[in-house]
């Protein structure tokens, strides 16, 4: 082939071009420590880079998720084990009344202390945190009871069992659902009537009917609340039988109580294995994510040596064949 | 015998022809870096010889200079053209995906998939305290940012396409200029070539500029032989595009741009330039190219299909994903309950995105009236938009099938997306049967089927509708106006805590069933990676290209380019020739030094 001139040009040209594109795409991928800056660079990462984004911000929020829940958890499970202390206290309170040797005094004195523990466990009941009540399930803008400790019947849950109650739910994963709260009614025992008896307003006395009766009205209750209240109303009244007839009682309310906070135990458990996962997770999804889109800066340094070399290479020999001509010879 | 002077003779036209062949080296030398310019070579002969009596043979009488011809391949320019023309295709498609590649912007922090990935926090902070009007004003924030983030795209798509419409007006006029600048060295060329010479340096200026031309469009280029008026043969130079003259002699027919009546597309910019030929002002065909500039500006601003990309087939699919996400979301968010007001009722069957933003009452109005454009015997109808009974029924079938328990929510999510893809694709073959049809009946006025992807819930059925651009998707006036309207809850007696129906808002997302590509995201996902594909293959084929064109270039170049080398080898051959005989002169003097002053001088 006859070679030209303009030939000699256009090939160092192009080489030349060739190799400061391929320097420049080492610069890119130096400069922003990313192999993938745009899809073209690589279609197939890109839609594993764009995969992993996706996941990981879909991690990110699951934890944020399993933390929210988690605490809201722990509130949860301290206040039903503050319940539990209460009851537990009522308990004794009763045995100590069930003992025959008590003066009606002894016995008014315990009622009164009963009535307090009855009061607080209505507190504990109606516990809100961070503006929301948590053992009113979906109505957490209603407090679970009344101040008497009968049930808020805006809940509309009267008629309903353990099981039907709602619980406030989170995403821990896709499609992967947990509730995060105790509803009233599983952590205090399902609504019943209860009957109470009245005491008058002014003198703190029981009011009797004509025959010399107790007074009592109907009311609903959650099981365990119901409970107390009736067997401190009563106890005030001075009904000799109450201790036993709570006791007989009070031990369901307790096991109950242990069920549920072995239950809120559990799912503060399954929340630290599901938190243990996604943070396995978002290291692998990094680790991924990063081992499809970042430079990896040794080799990529190596190729650009070598790209490099090679324009050095082009351009010294352009510039050595291009410069003699036969003029050079010439006189 | 010979005169006496017969020898000079010889000698003075060898040196004539030397000293032409000199000026024709520093004719080469001069114009080595001249672009288009190919090399030229004079071309000698023997005089006529004088024959010598009595069968002595013939005596030469010196050098003859014929013509001075240019070395060119026709073949390697008609290869260069070729390939020229494919190059200039795809450079304009590479850099117009580059385009697209960076409208879309993913990999990002500031692309639409970061836009939607917000967005479902929101839904998963919302699904967490629906009772919190924060969360609920976040919400509403990052759907705003996700609908602007949709129409920043749409809007960028579209003008890019407005564009790339005015780069066709541009290069159409360039196209004209050419073929005009072609006529005039056709006129010129024929004029000095009437004496049967070779107007070789004007040649070289022609073929430049069809070079030139070659990278617009799809150019033939050819000479051919004519009688002419007076008897006598000229040469004629045509350039064709696809066969259709463009110029013809000293004739040029001219590419004109007319507005295009009836959108192609319903997105596309209003009055975007057809191309036709004309001459003199009439229109005589209509006008294709398979390659050039001109090819890729018409494929990249028209392609809506698989085949052939260019940016309706983006918004097009921006579109159908914006379309079915943002229904799906709305069906799904009509099922809910919004917070109580201070009457204590709470809202239900409240859209989240409606168009332009209006409230949900106005948006489903409108859909009924308004519907979608049908086509019958009598041509295109606007009718209120088809109810689509069988898929109500079907979907309530499911939706029943839920309530009883006897399918879990993926699978009932998974069936009415299934359900839905199925009732579009056999809604569209008969409607495109329509289309096929009326185009039979109708050759002048063919119409493009747009393939309807929209089924709209409204009222409890189902509708299918024309699509809606996706820039003029707002938050519906009801939840941008009234937080508490955003609904969480699937029980209205349930609020504020209940949160199943924003849990079903977020798990919409990953529904599998939702496109033939997958989830919502997998769509977006496979949506830029295809467009990676295409963009990278069309930086492949520039690549190519690039080497081709070097390489016929470089064939080319190797016939008809000057090597100074050679030029400089042919200078010292010519000057030599140029020395020799002068002293062959020198010599012929002398041998009449001889005769005038010293013959005859014996015994003076």
């Amino acid at each position: 082939m006859r070679i030209t001139n303009t030939m000699i040009n256009n090939n160092l040209l192009f080489s030349v071009q060739n190799n400061l594109e391929r320097m420049s795409n080492n610069m890119k991928h130096l400069n922003s420590g990313k192999m993938v800056n745009k899809p073209s660079d690589n279609p197939i990462a890109t839609a594993k880079i764009l995969r992993y984004n996706t996941d990981l911000s879909e991690v990110e929020q699951y934890k944020k998720n399993v933390r929210d829940a988690t605490s809201n958890l722990e509130i949860t499970e301290t206040s039903i084990a503050e319940v539990g202390d209460l009851v537990q206290r009522a308990r004794e309170l009763a045995v100590q009344a069930a003992n025959g040797t008590n003066s009606p005094e002894d016995l008014q004195k315990i009622g009164h202390e009963l009535e307090q523990l009855t009061e607080h466990l209505v507190t504990a009941g109606n516990f809100n945190f961070a503006g929301r009540y948590i053992f009113s399930g979906y109505n957490t803008d209603q407090p679970l009871l009344n101040a008497d400790g009968s049930l808020n019947p805006t809940l509309n849950v009267e008629n309903k069992t353990a099981n039907q109650v709602d619980n406030l739910k989170i995403l821990v994963g896709t499609r992967e659902e947990i509730a995060y709260s105790a509803h009233g009614i599983q952590v205090f025992g399902e609504a019943q009537d209860f009957d109470i008896v009245k005491f008058d307003a002014t003198s703190g006395q029981p009011l009797k009917d004509a025959g010399g009766n107790l007074i009592k009205e109907t009311k609903k209750f959650p099981a365990l609340i119901g409970q107390m209240r009736q067997f401190a109303n009563a106890l005030r009244a001075g009904e000799k039988d109450s201790p036993n007839k709570f006791l007989e009682l009070v031990d369901n309310s307790i096991d109950n109580l242990l069920v549920v906070r072995a239950d809120v135990g559990a799912r503060i458990n399954r929340l630290e294995l599901v938190n243990q996962r996604l943070s396995d997770n978002n290291m692998s999804f990094t680790e991924l994510l990063s081992k499809a889109q970042d430079t990896d800066m040794a080799a990529e340094i190596m190729t650009f040596k070598n790209s490099e070399n090679i324009y050095r290479a082009a351009l010294s020999t352009g510039a050595k064949v291009i410069q003699p001509t036969l003029l050079d010879f010439l006189r | 015998m010979a005169s006496t002077f017969f020898g000079l003779n010889i000698a003075r036209s060898g040196l004539f022809a030397s000293q032409r062949a000199l000026n024709v080296v520093s004719h080469n030398v001069a114009n080595a870096d001249t672009k288009g310019y190919s090399r030229q070579r004079l071309e000698t002969t023997q005089y006529t010889p004088l024959a010598l009596a009595g069968g002595e043979g013939q005596l030469g009488t010196g050098v003859e200079t014929n013509t001075i011809h240019q070395i060119r391949n026709e073949f390697l320019d008609f290869k260069f053209r070729d390939e020229n023309s494919i190059q200039g295709e795809w450079e304009f498609k590479k850099e117009m995906f580059s385009a697209i590649e960076a409208i879309f912007n993913e990999p990002s922090d500031s692309g639409i998939i970061k836009a939607t990935n917000q967005f479902f926090s929101a839904l998963q902070e919302f699904s967490k305290s629906p009772d919190n009007l924060t969360t609920r004003a976040l919400v509403r924030q990052r759907a705003i940012a996700l609908t602007e983030g949709m129409s920043r795209v749409f809007g960028q798509l579209k003008d890019a396409q407005k564009n790339i419409d005015f780069e066709i007006d541009t290069t159409v006029a360039q196209i004209n200029g050419y073929a005009k600048e072609i006529a005039t060295y056709n006129k010129l060329i024929h004029e000095t070539e009437v004496d049967g010479g070779v107007a070789n340096d004007i040649r070289d200026q022609r073929a430049l500029v069809v070079d030139k031309l070659s990278s617009l469009v799809d150019v033939q280029a050819y000479e051919d032989t004519v009688k002419l008026r007076d008897g006598s043969f000229g040469k004629r130079f045509n350039v064709t595009v696809m066969g259709m003259p463009l110029v013809s002699h000293y004739q040029t027919n001219t590419l004109d741009t007319y507005k295009r009546r009836t959108k192609l597309h319903p997105d596309d910019a209003e009055n975007v330039l057809e191309l036709r030929w004309t001459h003199n002002n009439k229109k005589i065909a209509s006008f294709n190219s398979n390659s050039g500039k001109v090819s890729a500006l018409l494929d990249m601003r028209d392609g809506d299909k698989e085949v052939n990309k260019g940016i309706p087939y983006y918004i097009d699919k921006l579109n159908n994903y914006v379309n079915r996400v943002f229904g799906e979301l709305n069906r799904i968010h009509m099922n809910g309950y919004g917070l109580k007001d201070a009457l204590g009722n709470n809202s239900h069957g409240i859209m989240m995105f409606t168009m332009d933003g209006k409230d949900t009452a106005n948006f489903e109005t409108d859909l009924k009236n308004k519907g979608l454009t049908t086509i019958d015997a009598a041509g295109f109808s606007l009718t209120g938009a088809q109810e689509m009974s069988t898929l109500t029924a079907d979907i309530n079938t499911t939706l029943a099938d839920f309530a009883t328990a006897s399918i879990t929510a993926d699978q009932r999510d998974d069936r009415i997306a299934s359900l839905i893809r199925k009732e579009i694709a056999q809604q569209n073959n008969l409607l495109k049967a329509k289309f096929e049809k009326y185009n039979d009946d109708h050759p002048d006025q063919q119409k493009t089927f747009v393939p309807k992807t929209i089924m709209r819930f409204s009222d409890d059925k189902y509708y299918l509708v024309d699509q809606i651009s996706c820039d003029r998707f707002k938050i519906s006036a009801d939840v941008d106006l009234d937080l508490n309207k955003f609904a969480a809850a699937t029980d209205s007696d349930k609020t504020p805590g209940d949160n199943s129906n924003a849990l079903d808002l977020v798990n919409m997302r990953s529904n599998q069933a939702m496109f033939a590509w997958g989830s919502p995201d997998d769509y977006v996902n496979s949506l830029v990676s295809n467009l990676g594909v295409d963009s990278e293959a069309a930086t492949k084929v520039v690549k190519n290209q690039k080497i081709l064109v070097n390489e016929v270039e470089n064939r080319r170049q190797s016939v008809m380019g000057v090597s100074l080398d050679e030029e400089m080898s042919e200078m010292i051959k010519f000057q030599h020739s140029y020395s020799a005989n002068a002293r062959v002169l020198t010599a012929m003097d002398e041998l009449l030094d001889v005769i005038v002053n010293r013959m005859g001088l014996v015994g003076r």
